[in-house]
């Protein structure tokens, strides 16, 4: 019986080899991660710029109040959609990202403090320029939250139903460890479940299906 | 990053390796990859041609054999008649230089065997009646029995009657084996020596004990039988046989369940094998790496089906919550699209590409690109599913020993 041997050779350069692809497309993962924020980043930037040119007109709102409403609906719908595009973006790279960038985070909580100022400004708005809108807040969390899928469909139909009639923030619930603005807004409206949706002041605890939603519109707007 | 990452992770990582090991086996020797021995003595040969019912295609067979590029004298045919109900005895009578032998319905093996019993030639050829030879087959293969422990040789096998969707992806498959077969005969790992057109040293053969008929795959069953006793095998990349691959999809299921279980059944068999260095790189590396490549296979099935299904449910769920609403999607295309895995997707796939070009002119062929587009298309998308497919049906049905009817 002959011996066969094995050629060994062979092995050791295919392995090596394959590490060094192994090692290439650990690190690309890596960069494309970085690369995504970065493109977050920019973006989160653009709206950042629309954030403090809304800041600056509120404050003017002071001096000149009859031009300041009109100009400041005028964009402020357009501002809030483009908000909410990018925080959908975050919510799906936080979702589906397999290694996240450490960047990421601290997006994320800029992100979050911009969408929490639009919300008080659309408040604001409601209040000093007599609109016809709601806002929602909606608190979401990727810990545990089997309804959240179904209630972001639900308000994904009240969005492309009622327009600009409907004002919607999606926060993350478990940012209220790091966020106080979150943490205040938790204990203020008492927000102890996930999902919960705050619709100009009253809470809603749990899913909310888009029927009910639109029970709710109707009573509170009067329209159908 | 979840324990299904780092398996998908490692299955590309070990598919790349594999990959990676044939295509430098295949530079370090790219200049032998065509050379083989000059025949200094053309061996007798006999070819055995067990035949079930071939009335319609043994003629053609048997006109291929008979005109060979070989010397006339030194060829001899036998057919072996298998109980056919048709007029295939008649059909095989019609050549005066063919032997016919018959016997009951009994199996390939069990023809092979009577029929070898005949033969008292130094080599003995088998071929199926459904397939035939190149005219220079003969004289490419003849030479590789110079060295004494040369026990078997492969040829080279193509698939003719390009006509149905099944066939075109055969196609494709059968030349990325002709390409593959070599690389094996370099690595000494071969683990069947094919049907149509396999050729044996007579005496070996009989040494060993013939063809076993209680095996499902009797061509790979001998095959690690040789092995076993130490015996090597050798392979001409361009010593062809053309095959009339089964035509419908039930033909092609079957035929592969069949040799898949084959396989497991002829790895359980011989089960000391596997890992052992003794027997070189058949044992060490082939026989555990087809284990993970099963499971590769598998496991990418599965997970592709289990994903597909769950996102399609998660999606009529969403859409039931928006009360059925249509959403024209906003598509936007950035950075974002691109998945951590895209490196490994895109590099595999590359050497996927490289591999099928390669075996393609390596085979002689031309790419054809406008005209054969469809087998290559069929090929990347349609082949790896059902490669799994059977792979995972074979070893399902051997784990649990489901009957054995073919």
């Amino acid at each position: 019986m002959v011996k066969r041997k094995i050629s060994l050779e062979i092995y050791i350069i295919a392995g090596i080899i394959t590490i060094s692809v192994l090692i290439a497309g650990v690190y690309f993962g890596l960069f494309l991660s970085g690369e995504k924020v970065k493109f977050l980043e920019s973006e989160l930037a653009r709206v950042r710029i629309s954030g403090d040119d809304a800041t600056l007109q509120f404050v003017l709102l002071n001096f000149f109040p009859n031009e300041s409403c009109s100009i400041l609906e005028e964009r402020f719908y357009e501002i809030q959609m483009k908000t909410a595009k990018l925080g959908s973006k975050v919510e799906e790279y936080e979702r589906t990202e397999k290694i996240k960038a450490p960047e990421f985070y601290e997006l994320k909580k800029a992100y979050t403090i911009i969408l929490l100022n639009y919300w008080y400004y659309a408040k604001k708005l409601k209040e000093e320029c007599n609109q016809t809108f709601l806002t929602i807040l909606y608190f979401y969390s990727n810990v545990y939250c089997p309804d959240c899928p179904k209630q972001g469909a639900a308000l994904g139909y009240i969005k492309e139903k009622y327009r600009e009639k409907a004002m919607i923030f999606s926060l993350d619930f478990d940012l209220g460890k790091e966020l106080g603005s979150v943490k205040l807004l938790r204990l203020g409206y008492n927000v102890t479940i996930v999902p919960t949706l705050v619709v100009d002041d009253e809470r809603y605890e749990g899913l909310v299906t888009a029927d009910e939603l639109e029970k709710i519109f109707y009573s509170k707007l009067a329209i159908g | 990053m979840q324990v299904a990452d780092i398996v998908v992770v490692a299955v590309y990582v070990f598919m790349i390796y594999c990959s990676i090991l044939w295509l430098t086996l295949f530079f370090k020797n790219r200049k032998r990859i065509f050379s083989e021995p000059r025949p200094k003595k053309l061996h007798s040969i006999t070819f055995l041609l067990p035949a079930y019912n071939e009335e319609k295609k043994i003629s053609e067979c048997l006109e291929k054999i008979l005109s060979l590029n070989y010397p006339k004298e030194k060829l001899k045919v036998i057919v072996i008649d298998d109980g056919s109900t048709d007029n295939t005895v008649k059909m095989a009578r019609k050549y005066k230089d063919v032997k016919v032998l018959k016997q009951k319905h009994a199996g390939k093996a069990a023809a092979l065997n009577h029929g070898l019993k005949h033969v008292t030639t130094e080599l003995v050829a088998c071929m199926d009646a459904d397939s035939f030879p190149d005219a220079n087959y003969l004289y490419k293969l003849v030479g590789l029995f110079q060295k004494r422990e040369v026990a078997a040789a492969t040829p080279a096998i193509k698939v003719v009657n390009v006509d149905s969707w099944i066939r075109k992806i055969q196609w494709m498959e059968y030349l990325f084996q002709i390409f593959l077969r070599k690389l094996f005969s370099i690595f000494e790992c071969e683990y069947v020596v094919p049907g149509p057109g396999g050729i044996y040293r007579t005496s070996v053969v009989r040494e060993i004990g013939g063809w076993d008929g209680s095996s499902l795959t009797e061509d790979m069953e001998i095959t690690f039988r040789l092995r076993d006793r130490g015996y090597r095998l050798a392979n001409s990349i361009d010593a062809y046989t053309y095959t009339n691959a089964p035509k419908s999809f039930m033909g092609l299921w079957n035929q592969r369940i069949r040799w898949y279980r084959g396989y497991l059944e002829n790895v359980r068999r011989y089960s000391h094998m596997i890992g052992n260095l003794k027997y070189g790189n058949f044992g060490f590396f082939i026989l555990p790496a087809n284990f993970f490549w099963i499971f590769c296979l598998g496991f990418l099935l599965f997970s592709s089906l289990y994903n597909s299904i769950r996102d399609i449910v998660n999606y009529f769920i969403a859409w039931n919550y928006m009360n059925y609403l249509i959403i024209p999607p906003e598509i936007e295309v950035s950075v974002l699209w691109l998945s951590s895995f895209s490196f490994f997707h895109v590099f595999f796939l590359f050497l996927g590409l490289f591999s099928i070009c390669l075996s393609i002119s390596l085979s002689k062929e031309r790419i054809g690109l406008m005209k054969k587009f469809d087998r290559y298309l069929l090929f990347l998308f349609i082949y790896p599913i059902l490669i799994s497919l059977w792979w995972v049906v074979a070893a399902f049905c051997e784990v649990l020993r489901v009957s054995k009817k073919w």
